[in-house]
C-alpha cells in the first residue's frame, strides 16, 4: 500500500496551520509523526483520515485520490483520535461489538477478533465491566482495540499513549510496530520513546511545515558531533540551561545533554545522539 | 482566595462566547419582531376587545404585546440556557482543580448567579432595543413616552434574578439535575403565567412569577376600564382564531404603576433567590468521589501472543446494532425513570380512556423525555459522531438503528391507546414516528436536548391543560396524520441535507 500526499495544506482562518506537506508513505514499517504541540500532527492526521478536507493538494492511497473520493480510504481505514471516543454505559466487550457491527464485521468473526484484542491489550478480564469504570488508559485501550476490527490497512493513531503508565506504553508500541510490517500504521506523538526503535520512518513537523522526513538513522546522523553531555554536582540550582536535551540523575551526579555546534563548556564531552537529540536538534535549529 | 469578580468575568466571558448565546440573543431580536401585535395572518399574537377597540392602533401595545409574548417562553428558554452554569466546569475538568482547593461556595455560587443575571440582562437589553426599532418601523413619526414604554419590560427584571438562580438551584439538587428539573421549572413557569390572567393581584404569585405577567394583565385591566368602564371580556395571545375588528375606539396603555407594595415584593424575590444561593452553597461539591473499585489490576505481560489477525467479511450485523441501540437508549436512564415509565405504561392498560387520553398519554410522553431527548445528541458527545465518518456507512447506520430502537421503544410505550381504535393506532404511529425525527435532527443540530426538550415540555403543558387538538385521539381527524407526516418527511429532508454539508 501507498500513501501520497501532495501539497496539502490548510488554514484556520488566517492562521496556516500545514503549509505544503509532501510525504509518500508506504507499509513495511511503523511511521512516526513527531513534533511539538500545535505543530499540526492532528491536523494532518484527520486530513488524512478524510474527516477534514485540505485547502490545497491531494491525497493518493494506491493511486486515488482520497480528498474526491473519501470511502476508498475509509474502507482500508481504522483511526484512533487523541481523544478517544467511547459510550460509557457500555461494557467493553458491547462497545467493541458495536464497532464491529457499525463496520459490517460479522457477528462470528466480529466474537474471534475482539476476544483476540481483548487478550491482546490485556482487557479480556475486564471485558464485562462498562466504559465509565476504565481508567483512561484501558479506554485508550479499548480504543485501539477498536481502531483494530477488522484488519485496516491503514491505521492511524493520534497520541495513543497519553495517560498509559510504561508498561502499557510499551504493549501499544509493540503491537503497531507488529502491524506495521504490511500496514501503513502512521503514530503520532511528541514523546520520542514512544516510536524510538520501532519506527522505519520519522516525520518532524513543526508549525505546521515537515522539517524532516527520512529514516532515524539518518536523523542521527545529521547531529552527530553535536551531542555534548556534562556532569553538575547533585544539589547545584541548575539555571539558563539552553538546548537542553536530557536531564538524567546518575550516581556520580546529574547528567546534562546538551546540543550545541560547539563546545558549551570545558567539561562537555562529545557523546552518540539519541533520536531525542537528533529531533530536538531539528526542531530547535528548523532545519 | 476566588474573587467574586472574576468569577462573574470567566463565567459571563464563557457563556458569551458560545455560539449558543448569539442564537438566543438572535432569537430575542427575533422575538421582537414575533411579538409585535400582529392581527392578520394565521397567528393573531395580541388581539384584545376586537369587537370593541381598534388594535394595535398606537405605539403603547408594542411593548405591551412583546412583553406578553416573551413573558410565556422567555424564561424557560433562559433557563435551557443557563442550566449547565455549573456542568461547564465539570465539562471542561476545572471541577478538578476546584476540588483540590479550598474556596468559598457561597462566593463562586455567587459569581455564577450573577454571571447569569449578566448574560439575561443584556439579552433584556437586546429585547428592548429590537422592540424600539418595530415601534419606530410600524409607528414611523409616533412615540410615546420612554417611562411608559420601558415599564412593561421592568416587570421581567425580577425573572431574571429568579430564573438565574433556579438554573443553578437545581444543577446543584441532585434529583432536580436532569429533565425532571427542566419540567418541573418550566411547568413552573407556565402555570404561574396561567394563573396570573385571572389572580393578578395575588401577593404570594406575583413573588414566584417569573414571567412578571401579573403587573401586565392587572394593567390591561385597569386601561380597559379607564377606557370604556368595563372589565376585559376578550383577549387572544398567539390565537389562530378567526374574528372581526369592529371596534371603533382607540386604547392607549396606561404605564404600569409601581407601588411600595411592588417594591416589597422585588425584595422579598431577591431574599429569596439569596436565601437559595446560599444553600445552594452549602449542598454544592465539587468531590465525586466514587467507592467502585475499578478491575484495574490486570498484569501486563511483555511476552504476547503472535496471533494473526483474521481476513473479516463485511457482512451487516443488524441484529448487534439494534440490540446496542436500545441498550444506549435505555442504559443512560435514572432507575427513577426507569421506574416512573415501566408504572405509567402498566397503569395506562388499567385506566378508563378520559383518564388515559388526558394525563396518562402526556404524562407517559414526558417521562420518555431523558430517552428522545439522547436522540442525536448522545452521539456527538465523547467524540463519537464525527470518529464514525472514518467507517464507511457507519454514521447511517448508527443514526437508522437509534431511530428504529426510539421508534420500537415509543410504539411498546403507546401500545394501551392504540388498541381504542385504528385509527388512533395509525395517529400515534404517525406521531411517534414524527417526535422521534424531530430529536434526531434537533439533537444532530444543536448537539444537544435542550431544545427539543422545550418544545416537548411546551406540548405536554398545552395537551394537559386540556387542548387535545395536537393529539386528537378520541376525535377522527385524520389531517393530523398528515401534518405529522408531513414534517417527518420535512425533517428527513433536513437530516439528509445536513450530512451532504458534512460531506
Amino acid at each position: 500500500m501507498e500513501l501520497d500526499i501532495k501539497n496539502v495544506s490548510l488554514k484556520f482562518g488566517q492562521r496556516l496551520i500545514l503549509d505544503n506537506i509532501n510525504l509518500n508513505l508506504h507499509s513495511g514499517g511503523l511511521i512516526g509523526l513527531i513534533g511539538p504541540n500545535g505543530a499540526g500532527k492532528s491536523t494532518l492526521l484527520r486530513i488524512i483520515s478524510t474527516i477534514l478536507q485540505p485547502e490545497k493538494g491531494s491525497i493518493f492511497l494506491d493511486g486515488v485520490d482520497i480528498v474526491k473520493y473519501p470511502k476508498k480510504m475509509r474502507i482500508s481505514l481504522g483511526y484512533l483520535p487523541q481523544q478517544v471516543p467511547y459510550y460509557p454505559h457500555l461494557t467493553a466487550i458491547e462497545y467493541l461489538q458495536y464497532i464491529a457491527a457499525l463496520k459490517g464485521i460479522s457477528k462470528k468473526q466480529a466474537r474471534s477478533n475482539i476476544e483476540n484484542l481483548l487478550t491482546k491489550f490485556h482487557l479480556i478480564n475486564a471485558k464485562n465491566t462498562k466504559l465509565a469504570d476504565f481508567s483512561g488508559g484501558m479506554r485508550q485501550r479499548v480504543g485501539i482495540a477498536a481502531t483494530l476490527l477488522g484488519d485496516p490497512k491503514v491505521i492511524i493513531v493520534d497520541e495513543p499513549t497519553v495517560g498509559l503508565d510504561p508498561l502499557e506504553r510499551v504493549t501499544i508500541r509493540n503491537v503497531l510496530a507488529e502491524m506495521a510490517v504490511n500496514h501503513i500504521v502512521i503514530l503520532s506523538t511528541h514523546i520520542i520513546s514512544d516510536i524510538e526503535a520501532v519506527a522505519s520512518k520519522i516525520i518532524v513537523l513543526k508549525e505546521g511545515q515537515i522539517l524532516y522526513t527520512g529514516s532515524p538513522e539518518r536523523l542521527l546522523q545529521r547531529v552527530t558531533n553535536s551531542v555534548w553531555e556534562y556532569t553538575a554536582p547533585v544539589n547545584q540550582v541548575l539555571n539558563q540551561l539552553e538546548n537542553v536535551s536530557s536531564i538524567t540523575q546518575e550516581i556520580d551526579g546529574v547528567h546534562i545533554r546538551v546540543i550545541s555546534q560547539s563546545k558549551p563548556n570545558a567539561e562537555a564531552v562529545n557523546v552518540t545522539p539519541r533520536l531525542e537529540d537528533a529531533s530536538l536538534a531539528i526542531l530547535e535549529s528548523g532545519d | 482566595m476566588i474573587s467574586l469578580t472574576r468569577i462573574v468575568k470567566a463565567t459571563f466571558l464563557e457563556r458569551s462566547r458560545r455560539l449558543s448565546y448569539w442564537a438566543l440573543i438572535i432569537l430575542a431580536l427575533i422575538a421582537a419582531v414575533i411579538g409585535y401585535p400582529r392581527i392578520k395572518g394565521p397567528i393573531k399574537v395580541f388581539v384584545l376587545e376586537p369587537n370593541l377597540f381598534i388594535q394595535a392602533s398606537n405605539p403603547s401595545w408594542v411593548p405591551v404585546s412583546v412583553v406578553l409574548v416573551l413573558g410565556l417562553f422567555l424564561p424557560i428558554i433562559s433557563y435551557l440556557f443557563l442550566k449547565n452554569t455549573i456542568g461547564i466546569d465539570d465539562q471542561n475538568h476545572t471541577n478538578v482543580l476546584m476540588a483540590s482547593v479550598s474556596f468559598s461556595k457561597i462566593k463562586y455560587i455567587g459569581g455564577k448567579f450573577l454571571a447569569n443575571c449578566l448574560l439575561l440582562f443584556i439579552l433584556w437589553i437586546v429585547i428592548i432595543l429590537g422592540t424600539i426599532i418595530m415601534v419606530i418601523l410600524q409607528f414611523p413619526g409616533k412615540f410615546i413616552d420612554f417611562y411608559q414604554f420601558l415599564t412593561p419590560f421592568l416587570t421581567l427584571l425580577p425573572g431574571i434574578f429568579i430564573i438565574s438562580m433556579l438554573a443553578i438551584f437545581t444543577e446543584i439538587v441532585p434529583f432536580l439535575r436532569g429533565i425532571l428539573g427542566i419540567i418541573l421549572v418550566s411547568f413552573f413557569s407556565l402555570i404561574c403565567y396561567g394563573v396570573s390572567i385571572e389572580n393578578y393581584n395575588s401577593f404570594f404569585l406575583k413573588i414566584i412569577n417569573p414571567s412578571g405577567s401579573s403587573y401586565l394583565f392587572k394593567m390591561i385591566q385597569d386601561t380597559c376600564v379607564k377606557t370604556v368602564g368595563q372589565p376585559l371580556k376578550q383577549t387572544m395571545l398567539l390565537s389562530s382564531g378567526n374574528f372581526k375588528e369592529t371596534g371603533k375606539q382607540t386604547l392607549f396603555f396606561l404605564p404600569i404603576k409601581f407601588t411600595q407594595q411592588d417594591l416589597l415584593i422585588f425584595i422579598i424575590q431577591l431574599i429569596i433567590c439569596i436565601v437559595m444561593l446560599i444553600l445552594a452553597g452549602f449542598i454544592f461539591s465539587p468531590h465525586k468521589y466514587s467507592n467502585k473499585i475499578r478491575k484495574n489490576s490486570i498484569p501486563i505481560n511483555l511476552v504476547h501472543d503472535h496471533h494473526k489477525l483474521k481476513t473479516i467479511n463485511s457482512k451487516s450485523a443488524s441484529s448487534s446494532l439494534l440490540k446496542t441501540s436500545f441498550a444506549l437508549l435505555w442504559r443512560p436512564l435514572s432507575i427513577y425513570n426507569k421506574l416512573a415509565l415501566i408504572i405509567l405504561w402498566l397503569t395506562a392498560w388499567l385506566s378508563s380512556l378520559a383518564i388515559k387520553q388526558l394525563i396518562i398519554l402526556p404524562l407517559i410522553l414526558l417521562t420518555e423525555l431523558p430517552l428522545l431527548s439522547n436522540l442525536g445528541s448522545q452521539i456527538t458527545q465523547f467524540s463519537f459522531y464525527q470518529w464514525l465518518m472514518t467507517i464507511p456507512k457507519a454514521q447511517n447506520k448508527q443514526q437508522f438503528f437509534e431511530y428504529v430502537a426510539s421508534l420500537t421503544f415509543t410504539l411498546i410505550l403507546f401500545l394501551p391507546f392504540m388498541l381504542k381504535s385504528s385509527y388512533t393506532a395509525l395517529l400515534l404511529v404517525c406521531f411517534s414516528i414524527m417526535i422521534c425525527m424531530l430529536a434526531q435532527v434537533l439533537g444532530l443540530i444543536t448537539k444537544g436536548n435542550r431544545m427539543f426538550i422545550f418544545l416537548m415540555v411546551i406540548f405536554c403543558f398545552i395537551y394537559l391543560n386540556g387542548i387535545t387538538n395536537l393529539l386528537p385521539i378520541n376525535k377522527l381527524n385524520p389531517s393530523v396524520c398528515l401534518v405529522y407526516l408531513g414534517v417527518t418527511l420535512v425533517l428527513f429532508l433536513i437530516k439528509c441535507s445536513l450530512k451532504q454539508l458534512i460531506k
